[in-house]
């Protein structure tokens, strides 16, 4: 929610939040949703007021010795990192909600997901003595590798925050468009993870689309004696390979993960749309004294094939270009930035603060999320919070200061 | 020679008993170890905390856990169901040989699975007294062990072997948190009726009662009410098993990563 002046951009918002799950033996379903109202004031392009269902999660589930299968609508979120997750192809997030309450602006695909974990036969030694084993025993176990397949058609949308696009006066964004549900269209991913002792990790392949619609030019007319240019966000199909991992030593938690995106050259040859890049974090999780950990990542972009400071010989296409290249962070070949994450979680005091910044070394940018949440009692409690964007306004997270809010959270749990 | 005998003698009469008594301490814990080596739990539990007698939170969750193959080490899954703000976190814990555990922490409102440092056992376990090393498996091969002798067991009848631990290694001394442990066995029964907990500087830090123990197949048993007091603050929680089913077959997949994250 905002607060502010009479003029001042606000939001507010009310709403219910279920989950119901259940189920007998190898079958069972899942289910969870809200519905909000959402009021807003003084932001351009947004609807002044709207309702919002939601089915965050809507399916079922088999389960067997070796297999899971998962159908519906369904939230896959791979990647170790923190917050920042280059290996996260599926999920999508609706930017118009201001208030990053998760389970308000998180966008789940709906399809399939097949997890399969082979077993295999080993000796047991059962009985042993001076070293020696007397009695063993053939078991069968788990293997520590399990293969994930993501197979889906109608995927997760990101719904862009209506002032975020610094295109020029006279442009109108016409709604975005959804690519065709078909087979040619429908998402893959896979992935294969091994899980050791104290350590992780897993390489995955996907195929589908940027969740983030891109901006494209879909027509040019005079309106009298002025242009008008339209514009439709659209998502563009891209293929793309990850890692990531993890491993706890030295009393702390490691993480890295990175994944190589290539976008499709159809696209990226009309000069509008980025090429491939290189999206890579690596972290450092350490709890720092009981109930109080921190999180500390460096993150990495990196663009191959981008030559800096390129611009289309058509003004308007060029505005186009910039806006697109902003929003994927491909101003800049090479970008370096760090994150930290703070958390501290008295389950006694009640008291729980969540502060959580990001900034960009090559383009000033970033933002500060700082959500300190008292709980009244096991059903109530409250936050206050605040999201500071700061940066030039050519940047990515600084293009987006006048969007910085307060918020305040309600909320009854039971 | 004549006294050199008497004295080799004297040293028998005296040396013989206190080896007697070490070999009891490990006797003793070894069958109390064994004796809570039930292969198989699954179940729903309670776990309150509070302040000097008073509770100020209650979390419910159910539990899995499943001994390994090697006879020694269990996998165990956690997930909460209350409070509201917790229903569907969960914590699954991976022991294996030398403390390599893995911990994962499922969070439900994230829907994502982090890796949590798993080899510093002296950690408060979800926010209460108990650390994750008070809630995974004893291994009595860690310990130095001694035999302090049988007196009452205090909160149950009967009496009670007393017996201190004290960890074989500095490694083991600083993942515990725990500079060495006092055991009290009921001389009955061979279980473990409470154990005091003592920092790293020698202090006492903790006191864990188990006042209820059920029978299990194979002549195991199981621990029913847990509960821990940290004598520094007057903390203490709670920890109860409601109706713990045995017997019940648990999926090794849902001792998994994957098994975190799915309905159980």
């Amino acid at each position: 929610m905002y607060a502010g002046e009479d003029n001042d951009p606000n939001q507010f918002a009310e709403g219910v939040w279920a989950e119901l799950e259940g189920g007998e033996e190898a079958y069972k379903y899942h289910f969870s949703g809200s519905l909000t109202e959402i009021t807003t004031s003084n932001i351009p392009g947004y609807e002044e007021n709207r309702f919002v269902a939601r089915f965050d999660e809507v399916y079922g589930q088999y389960s067997n010795a070796t297999t899971q299968v998962f159908a519906g609508r369904k939230t896959v979120l791979w990647g170790r990192s923190d917050t920042i997750n280059p290996t996260d192809y599926h999920t999508g997030s609706d930017l118009s909600v201001l208030n990053p309450e998760t389970r308000l602006t998180r966008n789940s695909g709906t399809g399939l997901q097949l997890i399969y974990r082979p077993r295999y036969e080993k000796v047991v030694c059962q009985k042993k003595s001076r070293g020696r084993c007397l009695e063993s025993e053939l078991i069968e176990t788990n293997s520590e590798w399990s293969f994930d397949m993501v197979v889906t058609p109608y995927f997760a949308e990101t719904r862009l925050l209506a002032g975020y696009a610094p295109l020029p006066a006279g442009i109108v964004i016409e709604k975005t468009e959804r690519p065709e549900f078909s087979f040619a269209n429908t998402e893959f991913g896979v992935k294969a993870s091994y899980t050791g002792r104290q350590y992780d990790y897993s390489f995955s392949g996907f195929r589908g689309f940027d969740h983030r619609p891109l901006f494209f030019e879909t027509g040019r007319a005079l309106v009298g004696s002025t242009p008008v240019i339209h514009v439709t966000p659209k998502y563009v199909p891209v293929t793309a390979v990850g890692a990531d991992g993890s491993v706890n030593t030295y009393g702390a938690v490691f993480t890295l993960e990175a994944a190589y995106f290539m976008p499709s050259a159809s696209e990226t040859g009309t000069s509008v749309i980025p090429s491939n890049h290189l999206d890579a974090v690596a972290g450092v999780d350490y709890e720092l004294f009981d109930n109080f950990h921190s999180i500390l990542q460096g993150i990495f972009y990196y663009f191959p094939n981008l030559v800096e400071g390129q611009a289309d010989s058509d003004p308007v296409r060029s505005q186009i270009r910039q806006t697109n290249f902003l929003l994927v962070r491909g101003q800049k070949q090479v970008q370096f930035g760090n994150s930290l994450h703070l958390i501290y979680d008295d389950p006694e005091l009640r008291h729980k603060l969540d502060a959580f910044v990001v900034s960009f070394y090559s383009t000033s940018d970033g933002y500060v999320q700082p959500k300190y949440t008292l709980k009244w009692t096991d059903e109530f409690q409250t936050s206050l919070g605040l999201v500071a964007f700061f940066g030039p306004a050519n940047s990515t997270l600084g293009s987006l200061r006048d969007l910085s809010s307060v918020f305040f959270e309600m909320k009854y749990l039971f | 020679m004549n006294n050199q005998i008497t004295t080799l003698l004297v040293f028998l009469a005296i040396a013989l008993p206190a080896t007697a008594r070490a070999e009891d301490a490990v006797e003793i814990m070894k069958r109390s170890e064994l004796l809570v080596r039930v292969p198989t739990m699954s179940g729903p539990a309670k776990l309150t905390t509070g302040n000097r007698g008073k509770v100020e939170k209650t979390k419910v969750f159910d539990s899995w856990r499943k001994l390994q193959p090697d006879q020694i080490h269990f996998f165990t899954l956690t997930r909460f169901t209350k409070p509201a703000d917790i229903n569907g976190e969960a914590v699954l814990m991976q022991e294996f040989k030398d403390n390599q555990n893995n911990v994962f922490i499922y969070l439900s409102r994230f829907k994502k699975t982090r890796r949590v440092e798993g080899y510093d056992q002296g950690k408060s376990f979800m926010g209460t007294v108990f650390s994750y090393s008070d809630v995974s498996t004893y291994h009595y091969a860690n310990y130095k062990l001694k035999y302090l002798g049988l007196e009452p067991c205090g909160s149950t009848p009967g009496n009670c072997h007393k017996i201190e631990s004290v960890p074989r290694t500095d490694d083991i001394r600083k993942r515990t948190r725990y500079s060495k442990t006092l055991n009290w066995i009921s001389a009955k029964t061979g279980l473990v009726q409470r154990t005091d907990a003592y920092d790293l500087d020698g202090k006492l830090l903790k006191k864990i009662v188990v006042s209820k123990y059920i029978p299990a197949p194979g002549g195991k048993f199981v621990a029913l009410k847990i509960r821990a007091d940290r004598v520094t603050d007057g903390d203490f929680s709670a920890l109860e098993y409601r109706d713990p089913d045995m017997e019940k077959e648990i999926p090794d997949a849902l001792l998994t990563e994957e098994g975190l994250s799915s309905i159980p």
